[in-house]
């Protein structure tokens, strides 16, 4: 899930996906649907290559 | 936190047509791999006295590598992937005592499940305890796909 979150193309409010899923031993129909976007409390640090730097605040 | 997600086709019908044949109203969905903006996450939260650290690396592996780490299984034929888009995923978490290490191969494509690999080790016996699960392609050619409905509101 936090790879196929992490690659679609969802970009309305309203976009979705639904998929099966198999997990506990049977099939789940799962919908992923862009409800709108919000901002959050982060903290948590950033590293790319090299560089690693704190990000905090709202985001 | 790791579902194991086997992603399969999935009809969506629509009232029957003319000719009386129901169709599904279906895309195959097609994901880039290339488009994944991490490699690694590390989360982590305590409360009461209790915590849960999970770290998540995920690697696009060289087809060699890919057909290396794959079991062969005697229940059927394994699930394939496309050539090339093999991605390994591994979640490393450690809460109450314990050390649990789940690796999940995967089509980048697609989703589509490959195998699972679980180890659990409580962290003070040093025990550990592992199952190997290749996903066995038991549903009809063709149908171990994912399929995705887009919709706009």
């Amino acid at each position: 899930m936090i790879y196929i979150v992490s690659v679609l193309e969802l970009q309305n409010p309203g976009d979705q996906v639904e998929l099966l899923a198999y997990f506990d031993d049977r099939l789940h129909i799962v919908t992923i649907e862009l409800e709108g976007l919000e901002s959050v409390e982060t903290d948590f640090k950033l590293r790319q290559g090299d560089i690693s730097k704190k990000v905090r605040g709202r985001r | 936190m790791c579902l194991l997600v086997m992603t399969v086709y999935f009809p969506i019908t629509h009232p029957a047509s003319a000719n009386g044949a129901t169709e599904p109203d279906i895309e195959e969905l097609s994901l880039q791999p290339e488009d994944v903006g991490w490699s690694q996450l590390e989360l982590g939260a305590s409360r009461l006295g209790l915590s849960v650290s999970v770290d998540i690396s995920l690697q696009h592996l060289q087809d060699a590598t890919a057909s290396h780490n794959l079991a062969a299984s005697d229940q059927g034929k394994p699930v394939s992937a496309h050539r090339g888009d093999v991605m390994l995923m591994v979640f490393h978490a450690v809460s109450l005592g314990k050390e649990l290490e789940t690796s999940l191969w995967f089509d980048g494509r697609n989703a589509a499940a490959l195998q699972r690999i679980r180890h659990v080790k409580p962290v003070a016996m040093n025990v550990l305890k592992s199952t190997v699960t290749p996903i066995v392609d038991c549903l009809q050619s063709g149908r171990n796909r994912v399929l995705m409905r887009s919709a706009s509101r």
